[in-house]
């Protein structure tokens, strides 16, 4: 069912309904997209099904949004970024190693040259990538100003640029 | 590469991260009533706390103020209740412990302990209805005696109806029992109880024969104690019991055993430095005086 369809479920259906809907069509996205913006695999079912549930508590709210999907994915990014940066601090403190990178996240990061950004990069070049959506709707996704997504999105095609010639120089 | 190709992408990761919906959907459907209430609703967090909290505070005072402005006056008795307290202050009193506070609810005329016009006593009917569970804004607080003896006890209906308008002390009124009474055991039992606090310092009060009168001085906010508060005239206000607490509260029970005429209820309060070695020589002032008359 596409989300269109379930948007229109919640109008004429009950709201579990058209919940379940929108998280049978983006549940496995909205994985893929935290596990693209950290590289954290634990962190990816975890932060998308703790977006789903504060999802599913609003919504009376959320579900009346045209893009449903997109303000979990918007949730999922930020709850898995602080997740993130939690863990980080942890790991430094303690010294352990880094959390191992999945082969896919991996690839998908060489095929979309996301490796050496940081994950609010990642997750604004993901959702100013993922259909197109303009700046201004990916600061608002990522409840930071448009100026913010801008230096992102900045940063990494400058970080773009210094891999590339990088990768030329060798 | 294009949006279709990301979106393609990611749905793949997360397909392998997580291939089961089933369990994912009933793990998030878990997680989301964990922190909802048994009635379905979520529960309220600490701003949803704040504001119910401001809103049961605004849904009282409401009511508090409802109460106060529809007490009946002195002179209009409600039909059916039984006259139970006599309690009454006298005007011209010091002020300063008996104005209210700013925004606090000012007592209609004639509410609170009746001013005891020099003519005649006033007796405080009991109003039915919610009126009678109304707290006082202010001033001392009466309410009917205990019942003695292993007799019927009142029931909360009595009890209710028997307590003034404005003398709503719960803790001083007599428990429900299952026994069930008809007639209001008040009625057989003439007297009251005065109960006064800080805050009643400067009024005069005119109980009867009989009356009991608690004074109850809660702890001060510096390091001072109340004293025990004493009578000046034990013929006419008698000390039945006393106690200063640790805390620097004190509580004592007056009686007025038969004599008529006035005696002062004083007390006061003492720096912690005059129970210190060498003590201090503190002041020797009154902090709280209520003027009992006994009719």
């Amino acid at each position: 069912m596409s989300i269109s369809a379930a948007v229109a479920g919640f109008s004429t259906g009950t709201a579990e309904a058209a919940f379940e809907a929108v998280f049978t069509d983006s549940y496995h996205r909205v994985v893929g997209l935290v596990a693209a913006v950290t590289g954290d695999q634990g962190l990816a079912e975890d932060a998308a099904q703790e977006a789903f549930a504060r999802a599913y508590q609003r919504w009376s709210r959320v579900g009346r949004l045209d893009r449903p999907d997109l303000w979990v994915a918007r949730v999922a990014s930020r709850v898995a970024i602080d997740q993130w940066r939690r863990r980080r601090r942890e790991t430094a403190l303690d010294g352990a190693d880094r959390v191992s990178i999945p082969d896919d996240v991996q690839r998908l990061w060489v095929r979309w040259q996301l490796e050496r950004l940081s994950p609010m990069q990642r997750a604004s070049i993901l959702l100013h990538c993922w259909e197109g959506r303009p700046v201004a709707e990916v600061a608002s996704l990522l409840g930071r100003s448009q100026a913010t997504v801008r230096t992102h999105l900045l940063m990494g095609r400058r970080r773009f640029r210094g891999f590339v010639h990088e990768e030329e120089s060798r | 590469m294009t949006g279709r190709d990301l979106d393609r992408d990611l749905a793949a990761i997360g397909r392998r991260l997580s291939p089961r919906l089933g369990p994912a959907h009933d793990a998030v459907v878990d997680r989301a009533t964990a922190s909802v209430g048994s009635d379905g609703r979520p529960r309220p967090g600490r701003l949803g706390g704040a504001i119910l909290t401001l809103a049961v505070t605004a849904a009282f005072g409401t009511l508090l103020a409802v109460g106060v402005a529809t007490r009946p006056g002195p002179g209009t008795p409600a039909a059916g209740g039984p006259s139970v307290a006599r309690a009454t202050t006298t005007p011209g009193a010091p002020a300063s412990t008996d104005t209210p506070a700013a925004g606090e609810a000012k007592p209609a005329p004639g509410s609170g302990p009746v001013p005891t016009a020099p003519a005649a006593t006033a007796v405080a009917p009991t109003p039915p209805g919610p009126a009678a569970t109304a707290a006082p804004p202010g001033g001392p607080v009466l309410t009917p005696p205990a019942p003695a003896g292993p007799g019927p006890q009142p029931t909360a209906a009595a009890t209710a109806a028997a307590t003034p308008t404005w003398a709503p002390m719960p803790e001083h009124t007599p428990a429900p029992s299952p026994a069930t009474s008809t007639a209001p055991r008040i009625a057989a039992s003439p007297t009251a109880r005065v109960v006064l606090t800080e805050r009643d310092s400067g009024r005069t009060i005119t109980v009867h024969r009989g009356d009991v009168v608690e004074v109850d001085l809660s702890s001060p906010q510096d390091t001072s104690h109340w004293t025990v508060p004493s009578s000046t005239d034990e013929t006419v206000v008698e000390h039945s019991s006393g106690t200063a607490n640790g805390d620097g509260s004190a509580r004592a029970v007056f009686t007025a055993p038969g004599k008529g005429g006035r005696a002062d209820i004083q007390a006061s309060r003492v720096p912690a430095c005059a129970t210190a070695t060498p003590p201090c020589l503190p002041p020797q002032r009154v902090d709280f005086r209520v003027t009992i008359v006994v009719a």
